[in-house]
């Protein structure tokens, strides 16, 4: 413990001794780690941030052809919500089922508001919930509903249903070259906004539709978990579908900007951290004399790495904290930047407590490490 | 003592001092190795980020549709003239689709005529169309199923291209470029007067023509639409590669262009041109969009895509700022990092120096033994980082592919590229501050540098 407290003490000595030296290393150091930590702030709070700027928007579009039974199925357990949107299947193309009334209804009706089957997989979407607080007559959708089942549950909105001289309970057979679906109305729905005229049906049913048509779907996918999870959930789907994944580029280059700054964020740390060996390196070739008498003294080359390593840590410790006062106006930069780039009001990039801890821990560490396998062989420098 | 000498005795010294030089050259080694990962990895993120926004800059238009007086001329549109007075426009494509469908004997084509009722005529020589379901410019390929007439039959169309606007806009050509590197675009030259005609190899070939473009140059070609004359005595100016029109805003475009005048408008009953406005980036496009009132909501029509891409842009200029950023930093760390292991270096062979100038060596020799064994760090240096920033890189690639399912292309090019940057500045700043701190110490008298 004697020895241990007079190493501190030499160590302290020596720092002391060799101040300009240290303090050079102290303010390179604390540059580079203030630009390290800007960048860390930067690499780990962008997500955060501009990761609502996306998942307020859709994203990812899976455009399947060919679609059949197991593909819902599959698709209905990926960790994403999805929903389903049906471009090209509209009541036209059960005309030979409608009635003359349907068919001048249905003339009438521009493509825009054309009566599209659209389906939804979860209760938690906003329309389905829209469909059930608008319920004017008939019963809720419930997530049973999404089974295929001999005659299928339907949604009609009130001024359809009335126009076509339908009530909750009816029945309804569509028919064409290719299938025939009886449908019962299940429940009306007083009108809500972008759900003019569109009838609602099971994913279930919507697949097999779909599939007797021999048609393609669009699959719109909203991320629910994180940008990670959407990008592999979408490159496990390439493997079997055509995605049209142009959101999803979006978070890929989200994540090439942060594996970017990470990158340099690492590099910047290694190199921190091999500029202070070097001015450790520097300060034992200034201190070569005095290092050999303190060897020929009994002092072994342990107690010299000891001696070594805590000067280091001191000196990453001040530099660390030159580097966080530093990093706070580079990270106000790049705040200010991005605040503008995206119209954010708020944005915060600077490093959490533990975050900045934990780079500490970590730079201590490597240096520790670092300096501890190095030999630094005073006698052959004394030789040479 | 000669060159030959100098550079044996370099080479007896980097072996024989293989202890002491270990320090300095794995310093020299870390500087490049660090500094040419940060140009590659820099380069490769560029590379990323265009081929994103390249594979789509076609779609950065703002497109206005310009209604026409009974005499063909523009009526003044207010969203038009508010649009070009914004920065970041790069040039504008005007034109106007001349429809042909009511000439049309069946009823089903909704935006063309089928080739099979068109009939082309070359120098008198008659070309009849032959549709065969091979049309796959605006589907992918892989998800074409070919029975379907009304998707993939070949559809005749013409557009009027404005003489007084580019034929084609910056973005358009940037996709064409970044999506068919190597192939030729434009066979003979842009409309430049009247009735001058530009078609696409493609819509040749649906006539009949496969070869011998060369002669059609500057040959009368009409067109017959079911016996009805819909152009005729146009001059062949140009064939366009078909290519072009897998260009994402050009794969609705008419394969026949034709020049358009007032007159043709006016005769033809065109009712409205568009005009294509390029902008130079997403951002640039949204910030526009942003700007514009929306009052002029109706005059315009803007792809999805810009705002997608808007962000992508985006991203990427906050990537250049953090290169600007970190290209000072790390250029001022290694000019540090390299001060301080030529100083150890200098330390630990002055006594070295001081014994080969006792026993009679020049100044300029000792420089030049130096000079040589830098050079040769420096190249071993050069190549143990190329073998490792090649490996590191391969490493992200699959890490990156097997994680998130993108791909990452390390090109040669931009390996290459980081190189020979890297390999430039760091040899540079080397010998410059060797060759500034060493001739210092040389040229003392042979007792300091001895003592030093």
């Amino acid at each position: 413990m004697k020895k241990l407290f007079n190493l501190l003490i030499l160590a302290a000595y020596e720092f002391k001794l060799n101040k300009k030296l240290f303090a050079v290393n102290v303010v390179i150091c604390g540059m580079l780690f203030g630009v390290m930590l800007a960048m860390a702030g930067l690499a780990c709070n962008i997500p955060k941030e501009i990761q609502d700027e996306i998942l307020n928007s859709e994203f990812g579009e899976i455009q399947i052809s060919n679609i059949d039974y197991k593909d819902i199925e599959y698709i209905t357990k990926l960790p994403l919500e999805i929903e389903i949107v049906a471009y090209e299947m509209d009541w036209s193309m059960f005309e030979e089922s409608l009635n003359e009334k349907q068919k001048e209804i249905n003339a009438n009706i521009d493509i825009d508001t054309s009566l599209n089957f659209v389906y939804y997989f979860s209760d938690d979407t906003v329309e389905i919930s829209m469909i059930n607080e608008n319920l004017i007559s008939g019963e809720k959708w419930s997530k049973e509903d999404n089974e295929v089942q001999e005659i299928n549950p339907l949604w009609i909105e009130e001024s359809l249903a009335q126009s076509m001289g339908l009530n909750v309970g009816d029945l309804v057979r569509f028919s064409n070259t290719d299938c025939n679906v009886d449908f019962y109305v299940k429940g009306i729905y007083r009108d809500f906004e972008h759900s003019l005229a569109a009838s609602y049906v099971s994913v279930k049913l919507y697949g097999t539709l779909i599939c007797e048509q021999g048609k393609s779907i669009m699959i719109r996918a909203r991320c629910n978990t994180s940008p990670y999870t959407f990008l592999t959930t979408i490159h496990s789907l390439k493997k079997d579908y055509f995605i049209v994944d142009s959101w999803g580029n979006n978070i890929y280059a989200m994540f090439l900007l942060i594996a970017f700054v990470g990158i340099c964020a690492g590099l910047l740390l290694l190199i921190t951290l091999s500029v202070v060996v070097d001015f450790i390196h520097i300060y034992l070739n200034l201190r070569q004399k005095f290092w050999a008498i303190n060897k020929a003294l009994g002092l072994t080359d342990d107690n010299r790495r000891f001696i070594c390593s805590f000067i280091s840590f001191f000196v990453i410790l001040l530099s660390y904290g030159i580097g966080i006062l530093l990093s706070k106006g580079l990270s106000w930069y790049f705040t200010e930047y991005i605040k503008t780039l995206f119209d954010f009001m708020d944005l915060s990039l600077n490093l959490t407590i533990g975050q900045s801890i934990m780079i500490l821990v970590c730079s201590l560490l490597f240096g520790f490490v670092i300096l501890w396998n190095k030999k630094i062989d005073i006698n052959s420098d004394i030789k040479g | 003592m000669k060159k030959s000498e100098c550079f044996h005795l370099a080479c007896y010294n980097l072996k024989t001092f293989k202890k002491s030089r270990k320090q300095y050259f794995i310093s020299i080694f870390m500087v490049t190795f660090f500094m040419m990962l940060f140009c590659s990895v820099s380069l490769i993120i560029r590379q990323m980020y265009n081929n994103i926004i390249y594979d789509r800059i076609s779609t950065n238009n703002i497109d206005i549709y310009l209604s026409l007086d009974l005499d063909g001329k523009e009526i003044s549109n207010e969203a038009s003239e508010l649009l070009h007075k914004m920065e970041g426009i790069e040039n504008v494509s005007l034109g106007a689709k001349y429809s042909l469908v009511n000439l049309s004997e069946t009823e089903e084509e909704c935006y063309g005529v089928n080739i099979e009722e068109v009939k082309c005529l070359i120098n008198g020589k008659e070309y009849v169309g032959e549709d065969d379901y091979s049309f796959d410019f605006t589907e992918e390929k892989s998800i074409s199923k070919r029975e379907d007439k009304e998707r993939f039959s070949v559809f005749f169309s013409v557009d009027a291209v404005d003489l007084e606007s580019a034929m084609f806009t910056e973005n358009m050509l940037k996709e064409y470029q970044y999506k068919f590197d190597s192939n030729m675009f434009l066979y003979g030259r842009e409309i430049q007067g009247e009735k001058e005609l530009v078609i696409s190899d493609y819509m040749l070939n649906r006539f009949g023509i496969y070869e011998d473009y060369d002669s059609l140059l500057n040959q009368k070609i009409s067109f017959k639409v079911n016996q009805n004359m819909v152009l005729e005595d146009y001059t062949i100016v140009g064939i366009i590669n078909s290519d072009y029109f897998r260009v994402l805003s050009e794969c609705d475009r008419s394969q026949v262009l034709i020049s358009g005048t007032s007159d043709f408008y006016s005769e033809f009953e065109v009712k409205e041109l568009i005009q294509k406005v390029g902008i130079g980036t997403f951002a640039d496009s949204e910030k526009i969009l942003d700007s514009i009132e929306t009052k002029y909501d109706d005059y315009y029509y803007v792809s999805s895509t810009i705002y997608m891409f808007g962000m992508i842009d985006k991203f990427q200029l906050i990537c250049k700022r953090v290169i600007s950023v970190f290209i000072v930093i790390i250029v001022v760390a290694m000019v540090i990092k390299l001060i301080c292991n030529v100083y150890i270096n200098r330390k630990s062979r002055a006594y070295y120096y001081g014994i080969l100038k006792a026993m009679g060596m020049e100044e300029q020799e000792i420089i030049r033994i130096c000079f040589y064994e830098l050079l040769m760090i420096l190249c071993f240096c050069m190549v143990l980082a190329v073998i490792l920033t090649f490996l590191v890189l391969k490493a992200l690639q699959y890490i990156i592919e097997q994680s998130v399912g993108y791909f990452i292309a390390v090109s040669i090019q931009e390996l290459v590229a980081a190189i020979i940057l890297t390999g430039g500045m760091v040899s540079l700043l080397m010998i410059v501050i060797s060759v500034v701190m060493n001739v210092d110490l040389i040229r003392k008298s042979i007792v300091d540098v001895i003592n030093s």
